[in-house]
């Protein structure tokens, strides 16, 4: 062969080489990246929240939805509310650039439970299910949800605990609903197959089906459709959201978890799965040293890992709690007092979030925790009234750390609303509400799900 | 000045008996050559020798030696005994010279400067055979005759040439090399000598020359075994021991140390699957001689070392050099594996180095047996043989050379194909791919003259041009619109192989052509396309082959034009056709036909001559030449976009959708692999371990290619590279809009590997045989294997008898398409445009959108045009959708009166075992946001299709009474007439706005817009309800392009000679009177 021959082969298997070695590692995969409502662009033609957990008075959870316009326009957003009784009532309201405006549902309509979609013309609203009690908040979410977790309900004397299940679409929704409790895994008959019509709210009582039982986990599997679920947990007087989470967890943060005296807190967990999961708490509470809590949670099965009272961690403010576990499995948090808890949720980690002191008393802690190896940036965006610009504030939050942000930041949320931009999507924040004792109520800030 | 001859010594080694002595001695008395003396040398046994020499030859000196030490010590003694003498001539005691043998000897010697000189040697008893005309060898020591066995001296071999090896019997040997040699080796008593010795000589530097003017009989007594070997020392030994020892020895002390190295272990290698087959065969004999064989060599080491260490201190050629005067190869081999596939197993295992005389007698045969011969294109294999001669030849087997067989085969693969197309005759074809049912003869025409097109939200864009073609091939079914599908689903791949074959004609072997014909009936990509319903794409399959002939033809491939143009005459008249201009212009309305069906068949023709012009730029042929290349690349691009009018205006305003005419991006998750695409492989067929053979087969004939072939596969596998990376870029979505239909990529990329395996298969047949047994041999082998195991594969095809088309279609799975309403309605479909049956417009990767109207897609929407138009409202608000950044697509989607969305991830639902496509997802995201719409309603979800209704449907053609907002839809279903009520607005989801009146008794009513892209209409205050129609008012531009585009097709046909053939239709007079005036004209 000649030269000539030779170098044209070498020259073709090389390009072939290069393209097949390249084509191989670039491997396309098939794209799922649901947006954020804080996508404020003008481009986006409209969003829609979804809301729900609002009940009638006989069930406690008594409140209003606010929407937060994050933006410096103003927005026309169109309001269709739902209850468990079929009953729908729409509103439009414009909410000015940099405000908010909030609806109660339960003024105008009858039934025990309600769901809300508010569909914005445009994007950057937020909005907020709180309760009048101030005790419950809960995230408007952006985007259907088709599985949910939580974990940590109780139908014990005393206490009652809900799903608030509301189908944003006008696809008819089809779900399953399981349980694991300390006796196990449980699939009611009553909450397999069960169908939500569209832009219908429907309210599963757990107490009907796991009767007088503490601390259930909960699985929601959407067959068809999307929806909204809160659970909804009544415990003595006091009233709970718990927004839940997507997906089981291996690693969950509780960077503000009570250790006061008279207070108590527990770290509730379920284990979803066949295998036997192990819960490793490590607690981190300065200038103590705690050694790790260990626990084993059967398959399909639940427990509980008491962080307060607890004779192994002393009393001095609020601690870090890390739960590991080498299962998926989903936790909740419930603090409080003997009288009875609240439920809270896993805070969500992503790079933008929404703080509103809905309230208007301000909060005992605002932590921002950064759960990556490397510092980051974060951008307050504090509007201090209604209608006013908000004022940017910068800080950084060093590695794997919790940061308030009264520290960070120099003032407090109070009546404030603040949007905080992350350099990288690796931010918690949680928002602990002043109760006495302190560390009762742990909210979730808005992120824009 | 007296000059005299140079000094012979005539040497002649006699033993034993002796039978031949006198005649040889008296050849020798009687040469013409004055200088000769003779030594006859009696080796033991000598007491007779004497007496008989001097009755011949008085002056003759004798010398006896005590014991019969071997031919090469007898001589080494005899040169010892001599001084003075410029040539030692060594003869055997069986011979018989011509009386002119030494002096044409002498006289070649000093012509030639050759160290070493033979003579021609015929047979003894016949002088009319020959028996040696010099020899050569190949690495390993195997001899080869330079003549075949028992041919006929018609001098057909008196040229005086170099060769390697001076066979024994009469040797011409230069004293002086002989000394510097220090003579035969001892260690070699007898058989092989001639070859240690030419050897030694060639690795000095020595020419070895035969002279085949001189003649000399020779009785090879010793060779035929009629005296036994009686030399000391070598008693017990067989001649199958003795040769095999020696040419050992030879080959262990022959080379350098390296190439000693490696060409002993090939040796062993051999003699250990030679020792394999002998102990199968229970040959102990040959068992014993190769293992006494390495054993006398182990033993002899020392011996061995010396001759190596004299050798180096000759040594003048290299060891490369010295390969180059050998023949390739190992013949042993060659022998053996042609007498296996002719002979079998037994025959071939009884071959031994020293028959080779006798089954072969040439270089010729030797290298024109086994693979090579079996595919050997040589009319001689038909001669029945006429003679004895011939009979003694070997006739190697043929494969598919004689008409009969290819007959055979050709009718056999049709028959296969029709037995495997079956179903297809009368099947239902299901709504996938292209498939979708044609609409009328009438119609076709209609949608290419049409001056609107419901396509998207309706376009005024010039009809594509594939209705045009449709309609076209509709004429010659007489209308059988339906027939059409079916006969491109079963004959297109067929004429895609009858193209291979026109592709290959003349450049290689009938044989050739057929097997590359049934390869490209058996590569993937047909019988992928027609279960995929891949009809525009089929077409390149068919037509793809022409037209890359043409191409080739017109950019002087070398032997794809056997013959100059014609001389140029005028447009119009007989002949133009085949000249350059008329071929190109053939070229073009093929190319221009395939593009009207399947656009992005203008980047395969890009790729052809780019792959072309860099094959020539590493590769220069003799008279390419790049740039005629870019000119014809050039114009026939410019033609074909005049040629296809329309498509070129609906492509000039399309703006950045224009590459989308090449086809629209799928999805980089769900296109073929790498792997997949380097065996063209785009759905089921050859998705398995057996896609690889033939692209291995495809390889290894680029590889196997020779001369003129190298350069066309060159070209071919320049093209076929370049195809795979577009391929692959395409495949991944990294060149952005740009993404030509990856199937007919495919395409190419699976003719250019058949090619390369037609040329393979040439490659065989006139390649192989030139070169020796190596790497090549190997590779043949290979193919030939990978060939036959296709056939396996190739026939698993037609099992289904419909190549795995699906008997039904998602699309036709969908009962829900139609809205619990009345009136017309719009279907949006979405899915990777390779499982979506209609076409339409991308929207991102893996997302196309299109609409039909009323239920499935028909005929009509087989084509679209790339400009979209007012239909960007659609993939805006998809887009809009896939971003997230809208929960309202069916509020968007209601003006164009969408009432139902069907997102595709495949086009036919799977059944276990009786049906099967693949999966090719839309990005998940897409689901997932469509899911989250609030005014969507998802009424059906399985994995391959999921269906929403639109909750703000309120039709196509909607009318909201007066003072009220809400809009319900008119008019009947499928039709634009109907009812409406005084004083109303009706709304229609018509675009463009301006296009479309209403007319409301007969009066055209008030049209506005209201800064949308919908015309809003407002019904007057008639006194009762009024009959509106929906009418179309457009200017018929594009009815105009259509008929001139038409008309410049029948211009151009009319140029290959019909305009001169109907003269009389314009002139008036009779074609013969005008031939007449023609021939007076040019006479």
């Amino acid at each position: 062969m000649s030269s000539r021959h030779v170098s044209l082969l070498v020259v073709l298997a090389l390009v072939v080489a290069g393209v097949g070695t390249l084509a191989t590692i670039e491997r396309a995969a098939n794209p799922s990246a649901p947006p954020g409502v804080f996508n404020a662009s003008g481009t986006v033609e409209s969003t829609a929240l979804y809301c729900t957990g609002l009940t009638s008075a006989r069930l406690g959870a008594v409140g209003s939805v606010t929407l937060i316009n994050t933006t410096a326009d103003a927005r026309v957003v169109s309001v269709d509310a739902s209850s468990n009784t079929g009953q729908h009532w729409t509103t439009a309201l414009r909410i000015a650039g940099h405000s908010s405006s909030a609806v109660r549902p339960g003024t105008q309509l009858g039934g025990d439970s309600f769901g809300l979609t508010a569909l914005v013309s445009g994007g950057g609203v937020v909005g907020v299910v709180a309760t009048s009690a101030r005790g419950a908040e809960a995230p408007c979410i952006a985007t259907g949800e088709t599985s949910w977790y939580g974990a940590g309900f109780d139908t014990t004397v005393g206490s009652d605990a809900a799903l608030s299940i509301y189908n944003p679409t006008a696809t008819p929704a089809v779900l399953n609903v399981t349980t694991y409790s300390g006796a196990g895994f449980a699939a009611p008959a009553p909450f397999q197959g069960l169908s939500v019509g569209p832009h219908a709210e429907v309210r599963l009582d757990l107490g009907t089906q796991i009767v007088a039982t503490p601390n259930i986990g909960v699985r929601v599997n959407v067959l068809r459709g999307v929806v909204a679920v809160v659970g909804v947990q009544r415990s003595g007087t006091r009233v709970s959201f718990n927004p839940g989470s997507t997906a089981e967890t291996t690693s969950v943060l509780f960077p503000r978890v009570t250790t006061a005296n008279g207070a108590l807190a527990e770290v509730r967990v379920a284990n979803p799965g066949s295998k036997s999961a192990t819960v490793t708490l490590r607690v981190t509470l300065k200038p103590y040293t705690v050694s790790p809590l260990v626990e084993t949670v059967r398959p399909y099965s639940s427990m509980l890992i008491k962080v307060t009272p607890n004779p192994a961690i002393p009393a001095a403010g609020y601690a870090s709690v890390q739960l590991t576990s080498n299962e998926p499995v989903i936790a909740g948090l419930a603090t409080g007092d003997p009288r009875g808890v609240w439920l809270s949720a896993p805070g969500i980690v992503a790079a933008n979030f929404l703080a509103a002191d809905v309230y208007g008393v301000g909060f005992d802690s605002v932590a921002l925790s950064n759960v990556s190896t490397r510092a980051i940036d974060v951008e307050a965006l504090v509007t201090d009234s209604p209608g006013l610009s908000p004022t940017s504030h910068t800080a950084t939050i060093p590695a794997d750390s919790t940061s308030e942000f009264s520290t960070l930041f120099g003032e407090s949320l109070t009546k404030k609303v603040v949007a905080l931009h992350a350099s990288a999507p690796t931010l918690q924040v949680t928002l602990t509400l002043a109760t006495l004792p302190a560390g009762g109520v742990v909210f979730e800030p808005l992120d824009g799900r | 000045m007296e000059s005299r001859a140079p000094a012979v010594v005539a040497v002649v080694v006699t033993t034993g008996s002796g039978p031949g002595l006198e005649a040889t001695i008296a050849s020798l008395v009687t040469q013409d050559y004055e200088e000769l003396s003779l030594l006859v040398v009696a080796n033991g046994d000598a007491e007779h020798v004497p007496a008989r020499v001097a009755a011949i030859a008085p002056n003759a000196f004798v010398r006896a030696l005590e014991e019969n030490r071997g031919f090469g010590a007898a001589c080494n003694e005899a040169a010892l005994m001599v001084e003075g003498s410029a040539f030692f001539l060594f003869c055997h005691d069986d011979v018989r010279l011509e009386h002119d043998a030494v002096q044409l000897m002498v006289e070649s010697a000093f012509r030639t400067n050759a160290g070493i000189v033979t003579s021609k040697v015929v047979a003894y008893d016949d002088p009319m055979v020959l028996l040696h005309v010099g020899q050569t060898c190949d690495r390993f020591g195997v001899v080869h005759e330079r003549c075949e066995l028992g041919e006929i001296d018609h001098g057909q071999q008196d040229l005086e040439r170099d060769v390697f090896v001076a066979p024994g019997g009469v040797t011409l040997v230069r004293c002086d090399l002989f000394a510097t040699l220090r003579g035969f080796d001892p260690l070699i008593s007898v058989l092989g000598e001639d070859l240690d010795l030419c050897w030694r000589a060639q690795v000095a530097g020595a020419r070895i020359v035969v002279a085949p003017q001189a003649k000399v009989a020779h009785r090879e007594t010793i060779a035929t075994g009629e005296r036994p070997v009686t030399a000391l020392g070598v008693r017990k030994a067989s001649r199958q021991d003795l040769q095999r020892r020696h040419q050992l020895l030879v080959v262990a002390s022959g080379w350098g140390r390296w190439n000693s190295f490696l060409t002993l272990a090939m040796f062993l290698v051999m003699d250990v699957m030679e020792i394999v087959l002998a102990v199968l065969g229970r040959d102990s004999d040959r068992v014993g001689a190769i293992l006494g064989s390495w054993r006398w060599v182990l033993v002899r080491r020392t011996q061995v070392r010396k001759r190596r260490r004299l050798a180096s201190e000759v040594r003048v050629l290299s060891d490369a050099d010295l390969r180059r005067l050998q023949m390739g190869g190992a013949s042993r081999l060659k022998r053996f594996f042609y007498t296996l596939v002719r002979e079998g197993l037994d025959r071939a295992r009884g071959i031994l180095p020293p028959e080779t005389h006798h089954l072969l007698a040439s270089d010729e045969d030797i290298d024109g047996v086994g693979f090579a011969a079996a595919f050997s294109e040589v009319e001689e294999f038909d001669e029945i043989p006429e003679s004895p001669m011939l009979e003694l030849r070997t006739r190697p087997s043929r494969i598919l050379t004689s008409f009969r067989a290819q007959a055979v085969v050709v009718v056999l693969v049709a028959a296969l194909w029709l037995v495997g197309s079956r179903n297809l005759v009368a099947m239902h074809l299901p709504i996938i791919g292209r498939l979708a049912p044609l609409d009328s003869w009438w119609s076709m025409w209609r949608h290419f003259f049409a001056s609107w097109t419901p396509n998207g939200v309706g376009s005024g864009a010039p009809g594509m041009p594939g209705f045009g073609v449709l309609g076209l091939a509709g004429t010659f079914v007489f209308g059988r619109m339906g027939i059409l599908p079916r006969l491109a689903l079963i004959f297109l791949v067929p004429i895609g192989a009858l193209g291979v074959s026109r592709l290959l004609r003349t450049r290689v072997s009938n044989r050739a052509r057929l097997i590359a014909a049934v390869a490209y009936l058996a590569m993937p990509i047909g019988p992928n396309l027609i279960g995929s319903g891949g009809v525009d794409v089929l077409m390149v399959v068919a037509l793809g082959p022409f037209i890359v002939r043409r191409i080739f033809e017109l950019l002087d491939v070398p032997d794809f034009r056997t013959r100059p143009y014609d001389a140029p005459v005028p447009f119009g008249h007989r002949g133009w056709r085949t000249t350059e201009a008329g071929q190109r212009m053939v070229l073009v309305m093929l190319v221009a036909l395939v593009t009207a069906m399947a656009p992005a068949v203008l980047v395969l023709v890009v790729l052809v001559v780019l792959g072309v012009v860099v094959a020539r730029y590493f590769e220069p042929d003799p008279d390419g030449s790049p740039l005629p290349a870019w000119r014809l690349l050039g114009s026939l691009v410019f033609n074909v976009a005049i040629f296809l009018l329309p498509m070129s205006v609906d492509v000039a305003l399309a703006g950045r959708r224009a590459l989308g005419v090449f086809g629209l991006s799928r999805g980089p998750w769900s296109a073929p692999s790498f792997a997949d695409l380097a065996r063209g492989v785009d759905g089921g067929f050859g998705s398995g371990w057996t896609g690889w053979l033939l692209p291995v087969a495809a390889v290894l004939s680029l590889l196997l290619c020779r001369a003129q072939r190298r350069r066309v596969a060159s070209k071919a596998a320049t093209i076929a590279v370049l195809t795979l990376v577009l391929a692959t870029f395409d495949a991944h979505h990294w060149m952005g809009s740009f993404a030509p239909d990856l199937d007919v990529l495919l395409a190419l990329y699976s003719l250019t590997l058949v090619v390369l395996i037609g040329l393979g298969v040439s490659a065989l047949e006139n390649d192989l045989h030139r070169v020796g047994f190596g790497w090549r041999q190997i590779s043949a082998a290979a193919m030939v294997l990978v060939l036959v195991v296709t056939t396996v594969p190739f026939a698993a095809n037609f099992a289904s008898g419909r190549f795995d088309l699906p008997t039904s279609s998602v699309a036709e799975s969908l009962s829900v398409l139609s809205p619990s309403s009345l009136g017309s309605y719009r279907v949006l479909w979405l899915g990777d445009p390779s499982v979506v049956p209609l076409a339409g417009w991308s929207v991102a990767p893996g997302v196309e959108a299109a609409t039909s109207t009323n239920g499935l897609p028909g005929g009509g929407a087989l084509f679209t045009p790339p400009n979209s138009g007012t239909s960007d409202v659609l993939l805006s608000a998809v887009e809009l959708a896939l971003q997230g950044r809208t929960v309202r697509l069916g509020q968007l989607l209601a003006p164009a009166g969408v009432s139902t969305i069907v997102v595709m991830n495949a086009a036919a639902p799977e059944l276990s075992g009786v049906l099967s496509s693949p999966l090719r997802p839309v990005p998940t995201v897409l689901l997932e946001e469509l899911a989250r719409q609030t005014d969507l309603s998802m009424v059906l979800q399985t994995k391959w299709v999921e269906v929403f209704s639109n909750a703000q449907f309120h039709g196509l053609v909607s009318m909201a009474a007066p003072g009220s907002s809400t809009y319900r839809p008119v008019f009947a279903n499928g039709s634009l007439e109907g009812t409406v009520t005084p004083g109303s607005s009706v709304v229609a989801g018509l675009a463009p706005a301006g296009a479309f009146a209403l007319e409301v008794n007969g009066k055209p009513s008030v049209r506005n817009t209201q800064g949308t892209w919908t015309p809003f209409y407002r019904v007057g205050p008639f006194a009762s309800p009024s009959t509106a129609t929906l009418v179309l008012h457009q200017f018929p531009f594009n009815g105009l392009l259509a008929l001139f585009t038409l008309c410049m097709w029948l211009i151009v046909w009319l140029g290959f000679g019909w305009i001169q053939r109907l003269e009389w239709l314009f002139t008036g007079r009779r074609r013969e009177l005008a031939v007449a005036r023609h021939r007076k004209a040019g006479s």
